[in-house]
């Protein structure tokens, strides 16, 4: 089943993913995405009624581990990567709510 | 207004009381310098994987069972996607088509059920401290783990949600799972609020409430909110469905975002994380592990011990109160109707009335108790009682229960013998011979006002009772 993607949906992708295409690339991302979403649509094609939903390809569950604190990072290896930081904090620009 | 009922539904999240994150080993505590307990996995470092702690596991179980719920065999994690300085990993480790229990309930204190949907388990994300030349961010709390439990809107005014809320988190506390402080934030509760006219099965839209921090703002939020959603539809306009946040400051709900800026947060399931499958022989072990519940005690407090509703409602409220209170009287049952009623009353008063916290009173209750129990002999006066109780309440420099014990010692002895007591009658009766009269002639109730002129000659350090006796000998003599 062919799925149209046009140029507001790509946009909306775009800003979720924060990706900035222009609006001359809009039109090869539409493109590339209907042919991603026509090949994940042959699976539309297999009968699964009265199939269980498969949760996972593994059959094993996780393995917990035990609930023991162990030394992490010190403040300054925290932050050595940080752009900017100010009182032991990471510093952003100022975000709102 | 009358007109409209409202509906609410109640999301609660509870941080469940570990020593180590959700997904990896730094501690999970209040407070210290920021960005010192992290880890590449909490940093969301690239190429760090998230391994599930145990407890975490065992705790949420015991929120499910706890609530009725049903524990599922398989859970699955998901992400969560969105971008915010204090998230940084890009995406939330949460649950989403299959948390790790559904179906559960809640009774409120005049019996409604109220349903649970879901619990599912989640990371909380870190702290972002808002300035005006940058946003600062810590991330000691991220990764700290979290149950999300999820409310069917079963509810329908603004108690109802309190009732809930008290009643869940009555049983999360019982639990040890979580310690229940709202002002702290380790139990926190957004409302679904909307309203629509009686008789009327569809919904109305609905509204999110943020920003509660107690029990009052829970009441006084949805209040609020059921109120203004029913101006803007008397006014004739319709609710937008948007995120609200409560304002204690001002008591107002204030807009937060609407429904066209709401985020879009394509789950998906996790591929760092295999599904939690939990083996029903230990979910069993886990089942027959439960303390008793608040509901049960409530029960057992009012079947086997006497107390009414509302005292027994009380004590619940705080478990640990419940316990101290059930160790307390384990001895001595027969004080108990006397016993809960003398702590939600005379002992709460002192405590406010010299900003005490409770727990220091859950340490003093064998002191208490003698003291009530001395007071119930006629041994304590109620007079000599409430300086008693101030004199030792306001003496901080040492533990109340040792206050107590000085306060009392201090206190002396009522005046109980009849030598003392009989001169004062004889002058009561003797400057009163016209109430006397009234008494000879029927009015028996002004026997109060004989003991309390006696009372009043003795400096209110004397056994009513005794006084009583002997004011009957006099005057039905």
């Amino acid at each position: 089943m062919a799925v149209h993607v046009d140029a507001t949906i790509v946009r909306q992708v775009a800003k979720l993913a924060k990706l900035s295409l222009t609006d001359a690339e809009l039109p090869d991302v539409a493109r590339d995405l209907e042919r991603i979403l026509a090949l994940v649509a042959v699976l539309d094609e297999v009968d699964v009624a009265g199939v269980a939903p498969l949760v996972h390809p593994h059959e094993q569950g996780l393995k917990p581990r035990a609930d023991v604190p162990q030394t992490g990072l010190t403040q300054a290896q925290a932050l050595a990567n940080a752009p900017a930081q100010d009182g032991g904090c990471f510093l952003t620009p100022r975000v709102i709510g | 207004m009358s007109a409209f009922e409202a509906v609410i539904g109640l999301e609660v999240h509870a941080q469940l009381l570990t020593r180590t994150k959700i997904f990896c080993s730094c501690a999970v505590t209040v407070g210290g310098e920021p960005n010192t307990r992290t880890c590449p996995v909490c940093l969301g470092l690239p190429g760090a994987l998230p391994v599930l702690n145990a407890e975490v596991v065992r705790l949420a179980v015991r929120a499910g069972l706890g609530t009725g719920c049903t524990v599922q065999a398989i859970s699955v994690f998901a992400r969560k996607n969105y971008f915010y300085p204090d998230l940084p990993k890009g995406y939330q480790i949460t649950q989403a088509e299959l948390p790790v229990c559904l179906d559960g309930q809640i009774v409120l204190d005049d019996g409604k059920v109220a349903r649970i949907q879901r619990i599912h388990l989640e990371e909380d994300a870190g702290k972002s401290i808002h300035g005006d030349s940058g946003t600062r961010v810590d991330l000691n709390r991220a990764g700290t783990p979290l149950v999300e439990i999820v409310g069917h809107p079963d509810l329908r005014t603004a108690d109802e949600a309190v009732s809930y809320l008290r009643e869940l988190r009555g049983i999360l506390v019982t639990l040890g799972v979580c310690d229940g402080n709202m002002e702290e934030g380790s139990l926190r509760c957004d409302a679904n609020v909307s309203i629509r006219p009686i008789g009327q099965e569809m919904f109305g839209t609905r509204v999110e409430i943020k920003n509660m921090n107690s029990f009052r703002s829970v009441r006084d939020a949805i209040a609020h909110e059921i109120g203004r959603q029913a101006d803007v539809i008397q006014d004739g306009h319709a609710i937008r469905q948007e995120t609200r946040l409560w304002n204690a400051d001002f008591s107002r709900t204030e807009s937060m975002r609407s429904k066209e800026e709401a985020a879009d947060y394509r789950y998906f399931p996790d591929p760092d994380l295999l599904p939690l499958h939990i083996d029903p022989a230990w979910l069993a072990l886990q089942r027959a592990d439960l303390p008793e519940l608040p509901a049960a005690r409530k029960a057992r407090y009012q079947g086997e011990l006497g107390l009414d509703a509302r005292a027994a409602n009380w004590l619940c409220e705080e478990p640990p109160r419940a316990d101290a209170f059930d160790r307390t009287i384990a001895d001595a049952p027969e004080l108990a109707t006397a016993f809960a009623p003398f702590l939600m009353t005379q002992v709460q008063a002192q405590l406010q009335r010299n900003d005490r916290p409770w727990p220091e009173v859950d340490a003093a209750m064998p002191a208490l108790l003698r003291i009530c129990r001395k007071w119930r002999a006629g041994q304590l006066a109620n007079k000599m009682l409430a300086e008693l109780l101030q004199t030792a309440f306001a003496d901080t420099a040492q533990p109340l229960a040792d206050a107590l014990a000085h306060a009392e010692s201090l206190a002396g002895a009522v005046v109980s013998d009849v030598a003392a007591l009989e001169p004062v009658i004889a002058a009561v009766l003797a400057k009163f011979p016209g109430e006397v009269a009234k008494y000879r002639a029927g009015q028996k109730q002004l026997v109060g006002f004989f003991v309390g002129q006696a009372m009043r000659q003795l400096a209110g350090k004397a056994d009513a009772q005794a006084i009583a006796a002997l004011l009957a000998d006099k005057l039905d003599a």
